[in-house]
């Protein structure tokens, strides 16, 4: 009876239904349209479809979860999901264009079972207009994939940002890693040339002292210590015993410390602060660690070299993410 | 990521422990000898500061390919060497696969593209070649990286890249102090003559 109606009718008459009623979302609503009996069949063969296409959906995922974790059950997982979404589309066409909000609540549905299998393969949208064959979605996840990082890349190396194009910026890359190595070589020969290697130990005094002292520039008793102290690890790399730097472990282990979208190699012109406070110390320094001014903290203050290296990797990874974390890029490294 | 501080330090700790000891196995070194040294040191240095990626091992693996360098190797990297040293994938099994595959795929292309238009089929191949042949010299350039796929390659460049400007920045200041350090010593020697020569001025 009320399946007659036309769309725009059944519409009008459910919302005046629910005027009094406080405002229901858009999905609620359609379910609210379900659940009245205002319209017998249609809802009920929506109702009949959505589960379907729910169980369909579900099923899919499951099957999926179960293959191994390859390309290829992502692909067809995705294939999958364009079919879902595509059928959705067909479905809405057959009603005769009305019930926007039940394909809509569809959509929330399988997003809703999409979202909660995410473990185990990629999701794609599949747009409107675009082909969902399996070889044209890797395609395009793979050129996502190239684009993310070439936009990091693009930021990390100098004078990049207005060149456009994988093969210009390929190009910019390369040399620029050739000009390094070039200097590596030059600076090398240099020092060579400066200095004999008798004086080895003077000048790694003298270098760590003035790694240390550049960049803490108030309590500079401090500093005549803990460049001794850096001296002996230097000197005597074995045989050293840990000191406890408190503060250097509170930097480590703080956990408001670890960003949730960390990004690799983001923005170097923004400036990051990090407070640091040194174990024996009560100045905590504001160091700012990028190029141009940068400052670093005693981190190694009499500590073991080793200390260092055996940080589990977990938290070094969140450290250095910490320090670069700016803009939102893209995440590269987990 | 890798121009903190901590990062720099420690290559800047190994470097030196590098130059040390290569000094101590060879009393008397020529100019090359000498940048050789410092070079193998800094190279050696950065890939353990680093850690255990792709790049550093193959950085570790092409100096060790040296004889003489090995036992310089292994007594400063000492536990790491080992662990650098292992292969991260598999050997060449893999790129060889994919080379296989790549030529199967080329000649299926080829037999489709052959009834296509051709000035489409021109502008895509052109940029493919273009950027392949980029890739392939990036594969020369980033140490250990004959064995990647486009997208490692990538990450690996990155950090290669960023490690490598580290180490420049270290080297750098490392040639400033022991220039301030000459000139102080020269200094000293010019004041000490003064003293004794002319009777010093205060």
């Amino acid at each position: 009876m009320q399946c007659l109606q036309s769309p725009v009718s059944r519409r009008f008459s459910s919302k005046w239904q629910q005027q009094g009623q406080e405002q229901p979302s858009r999905h609620s609503y359609s379910a609210d349209l379900c659940v009245q009996g205002g319209l017998p069949d249609i809802p009920q063969r929506s109702l009949a479809a959505a589960p379907n296409f729910e169980e369909t959906s579900v099923a899919v995922l499951s099957d999926s979860s179960l293959r191994k974790r390859k390309a290829e059950t992502s692909l067809k997982s995705k294939q999958d999901l364009g079919k879902v979404e595509s059928n959705c589309k067909r479905v809405k066409q057959e009603r005769g264009g009305g019930a926007k909000p039940e394909s809509k609540q569809q959509n929330s549905r399988k997003e809703a079972s999409g979202d909660s299998s995410k473990t185990d393969y990629i999701h794609v949208r599949v747009r409107r207009g675009q082909a969902t064959d399996s070889h044209s979605l890797a395609e395009r996840v793979r050129r996502e994939r190239i684009s993310q990082r070439m936009k990091c890349l693009q930021e990390l190396v100098p004078g990049c940002s207005k060149i456009t194009g994988k093969a210009g910026m390929l190009d910019e890359i390369i040399n620029y890693v050739q000009s390094l190595q070039r200097q590596v070589e030059f600076l090398s020969m240099k020092l060579a040339a400066v200095s004999p290697m008798e004086d080895i130990d003077l000048l790694s005094r003298e270098a760590m002292t003035q790694l240390v002292q550049r960049n803490l520039p108030s309590r500079s008793s401090s500093m005549g210590i803990s460049s001794e102290l850096m001296d002996q690890p230097f000197l005597h790399f074995d045989s050293l015993q840990p000191h406890p730097c408190s503060g250097l472990n509170m930097y480590m282990d703080s956990p408001d410390l670890v960003p949730d979208g960390s990004s690799f190699g983001s923005s170097p012109n923004s400036l990051y602060r990090v407070e640091f406070q040194l174990g024996r110390g009560t100045a905590s320094f504001p160091f700012q660690s990028l190029q141009g001014k940068y400052s670093y903290p005693i981190c190694a203050s009499g500590m073991d070299c080793d200390a260092w290296f055996y940080v589990p990797n977990k938290q070094n990874n969140k450290i250095e993410q910490f320090l670069l974390h700016g803009s939102s890029g893209p995440q590269i490294r987990n | 990521m890798q121009l903190t501080s901590t990062f720099k330090l420690v290559f800047l700790k190994q470097m030196l422990l590098g130059v040390q000891l290569s000094a101590a196995s060879s009393n008397s070194m020529s100019f090359h000898e000498r940048k050789n040294a410092i070079k193998l040191s800094a190279d050696a240095a950065i890939a353990f500061a680093r850690g255990r990626t792709r790049w550093s091992q193959g950085l570790i693996t092409n100096l060790s390919k040296n004889e003489k360098n090995k036992d310089i190797l292994k007594s400063l990297l000492g536990r790491k060497y080992d662990n650098l040293r292992k292969p991260y994938c598999k050997s060449l099994k893999i790129p060889r696969s994919k080379k296989i595959l790549r030529r199967c795929l080329r000649m299926c292309s080829r037999r489709k593209k052959a009834g296509r238009a051709q000035h489409d089929v021109c502008k895509s191949v052109l940029a493919k070649a273009l950027a392949k042949k980029r890739i392939q010299v990036l594969k020369k350039l980033v140490p250990g990286g004959e064995s990647m796929d486009g997208f490692s390659l990538l990450d690996e460049t990155l950090d290669y890249a960023m490690s490598l400007k580290a180490q420049v920045d270290v080297m750098r200041r490392l040639l400033k102090t022991s220039k301030a350090l000459n000139i102080k010593q020269m200094k000293a020697w010019g004041q000490g003559g003064l003293d004794f020569t002319a009777g010093g001025h205060l």
